[in-house]
């Protein structure tokens, strides 16, 4: 006889403690579904003991009347089940109704919404800590009664409860429904009746006691309209500056490690094409990937410790206002700010936005935040134009850093009419949920698995791109290659931007990271030496065969200006490829930017040539 | 009748009337803003900026759009 195969489905709001009791049900083994052509995750696993029984995490929803797409597919995954995991049928054989002893009133309407729809259902109530702090208690037996379905308290934190969980779940699983479960379109009517229900049944079953005395509330303070955003500057300037400050020295241990590991390589292996493929191409390539990992990790803790104390949301609330100008909301912010480190780990802090519409058009224009690899362009490029003078470098690189979020805002507003996302489509309601110490170890879980899923998902294509611009840049021969041929080739499209082929090469090759500008730069211009040497070597540059010189006024305002917009680098096409779940919008991204970037640059220039400066 | 934006912080007040389109209504009352239901105001974000009230024990966030569309009376 074979066993019987069964599916679990977990479901709640945002934030019920729905993700703990997951980790916990199946020991934190997971692998993340999509249903067809959407990029909803449903995380799905395997009881623990239990290998015939799936449990599947349904993204959070407040109703079962959906009110965003991704709201729509997490609903729609209870109907069509079949098409997230195909060997299913197409309803879960039990749902367990997550609800949040503390927010009873609106978590207990879904549950009724549950009920009603004929689901198979067991509820589980979630922080029972901080209910009973609050003074809010619930009769068991008499709910059980109202709902004629298993009730239990779990701790999801401590994990208490949950062998009873499992083995009601078990039992339940023996009793399927006779019927299937159908969501029927709800009205007015429904919606009265609900609440209705709700009302009476927490009447009848509140058992609650006088709270303990509440301690300050600390939203006075941090969502005060004056206090509020000042505490925020302060928390975001230190934790993005955290970010800059902790990730440094791994990303260069990353880098000296490979750096040496090449270098014993090729000591080691026999000197052909094949060790060259090997250590200059594929071991290069994992290095590039990794090289991200600090970031990621570090911004992921960040965020998960903002996120599970209770401030992300404060914060969010700050920030609402702004973004929503441009159709965001106050989700938006920290992939935005993010995006000044780095566009990877942006992205991917981007899945913190519940709306799917967005999150696209956030991502969309995370690339035109200045990443910190182009800091040593402009350094080069400012010291070119700002000779000895730190002050106007340092004025004109503020002017950079706000131009690019004029841009952004432009290009989000634009963004928006295309996706036809409206101002109340990105309705920003949420909890502010209470405040709490994180579970550490959910927290590093949550970073660990992050890392995991950017090097498995963005790592092949950051390889294979890191190879082939190797490659380009190496075949033939370093003197002679197909980068610098091509560069020859195409030189005429380089000319308007004021640049010759090998300023053009290097533009082409920066895009496996920024920062290569500049050292292929001192390659083609046979430049060895100090930065002092590069600045002059650059300065006198001139067009090969003649006396103009390249690095003029008018081409260094040229170039900074296509690096400020250009699509940054093939590990941010990636990451944008893995994390949008197609090429439509990373391939718009890498034309519109790349063109928007020289389309503006050849206008600076020769309009600046045209009112005389060079 | 006044609207959730012209009311004072930290004064119990009760939800009278959603208004809005449907669908707007229909998301406020799943949010927990039930006619009938007291709330007080928490904070109040400025330029028409976000806000938040107490619900039930819980604190939710809500656009100055959607504020202005929930009437409550003095509790």
């Amino acid at each position: 006889m074979t066993t019987p195969k069964f599916t679990i489905a977990l479901i709640g709001f945002a934030n019920s403690g729905k993700t703990s009791l997951f980790n916990h049900l199946t020991g934190a083994h997971y692998k993340t579904v999509n249903y067809p052509g959407s990029t909803v995750d449903f995380a799905q696993g395997k009881l623990i003991d239990h290998p015939n029984i799936t449990i599947l995490d349904i993204p959070g929803i407040n109703s079962l009347t959906p009110r965003s797409t991704d709201e729509e597919i997490a609903i729609k995954s209870l109907s069509c089940l079949k098409s997230l995991i195909p060997s299913e049928k197409n309803y879960p054989d039990l749902v367990i109704s997550v609800v949040d002893s503390t927010q009873r009133t609106r978590h207990l309407s879904l549950t009724k919404q549950l009920i009603d729809a004929g689901f198979n259902t067991i509820v589980a109530l979630s922080m029972n800590d901080l209910a009973k702090k609050q003074g809010k208690q619930l009769d068991i037996p008499k709910l059980k009664e109202k709902t004629h379905c298993p009730i239990l308290r779990i701790d999801s934190r401590k994990g208490t409860g949950l062998k009873r969980l499992k083995n009601i779940c078990l039992k339940q699983l023996q009793t399927p429904t006779k019927k299937t479960p159908t969501i029927l379109n709800r009205h007015q009517e429904d919606i009265t009746n609900n609440h209705n229900w709700v009302k009476e049944t927490l009447t009848e079953t509140r058992k609650d006691k006088p709270a303990k005395t509440e301690s300050f509330d600390m939203d006075r303070v941090l969502l005060h309209w004056a206090l509020g955003p000042l505490v925020f500057i302060g928390i975001m300037g230190s934790f993005f500056y955290s970010i800059f400050a902790l990730a440094g020295p791994f990303m260069d241990a990353v880098d000296t490690f490979f750096g040496f590991s090449s270098t014993w390589l090729m000591s080691i292996l026999p000197q052909n094409i094949l060790s060259q493929i090997l250590i200059e191409g594929i071991w290069a390539g994992i290095g590039a990937v990794l090289v991200f990992v600090p970031q990621i990790a570090i911004l992921f803790f960040g965020i998960g410790l903002l996120e599970s104390s209770g401030y992300l949301a404060r914060g969010a609330l700050i920030m609402d206002k702004l973004l929503s100008k441009i159709h965001l909301s106050g989700r938006s912010f920290v992939p935005l700010m993010s995006g000044c480190a780095c566009a990877i780990p942006a992205m991917m802090a981007a899945r913190n936005i519940p709306n799917k519409k967005e999150r696209l058009l956030c991502m969309f224009i995370i690339p035109l935040m200045q990443c910190s690899a182009r800091l040593p362009v402009y350094g080069v490029l400012l010291a070119i134009l700002f000779p000895n003078s730190p002050l106007k470098s340092g004025i004109a690189l503020t002017g950079i850093y706000l131009a690019s979020i004029i841009i952004a805002a432009i290009v989000g507003s634009i963004g928006a009419k295309f996706l036809d996302l409206k101002s109340n489509d990105s309705y920003f309601n949420i909890e502010l949920p209470t405040w709490r110490t994180p579970v550490w170890k959910h927290l590093f879980y949550h970073v660990w698995h992050q890392s995991k899923s950017f090097v498995s998902g963005a790592g092949p294509i950051i390889i294979s791109l890191a190879i082939v611009l190797w490659v380009l840049s190496s075949f033939p021969s370093t003197e002679q290659s197909f980068a610098m041929m091509i560069g020859q080739w195409i030189e005429p499209v380089f000319l308007p931007m004021g640049i010759d082929w090998r300023v053009g090469v290097a533009i082409l090759l920066s895009f496996a990271a920024r920062e290569i500008f500049v050292s292929v730069l001192v390659i083609l211009f046979s430049i060895g030496g100090s930065e002092l040497g590069l600045l002059s070597a650059l300065g006198e540059a001139t067009f090969q065969g003649t006396s103009t010189p390249i690095f003029t006024t008018a081409t260094s305002i040229g170039l900074i200006i296509f690096f400020m917009i250009a699509m940054q680098c093939a590990a941010t096409l990636a990451i944008a490829r893995k994390e949008m779940g197609s090429w439509k919008l990373p391939r718009l991204q890498l034309i519109l930017f790349v063109g928007m970037a020289y389309g503006l640059s050849v206008l600076t220039v020769q309009s600046l040539r045209f009112f005389g400066v060079y | 009748m006044k609207s959730l934006i012209n009311i004072k912080k930290n004064y119990l007040v009760k939800i009278e009337k959603i208004m809005g389109s449907p669908v707007q209504q229909e998301r406020l009352q799943d949010l927990g803003f039930i006619p009938g239901t007291l709330t007080s105001l928490i904070a109040k974000l400025p330029f028409n900026g976000a806000l938040a009230c107490k619900i039930h024990g819980t604190k939710l966030a809500v656009r100055h759009e959607d504020a202005e569309c929930i009437l409550v009376s003095a509790a």
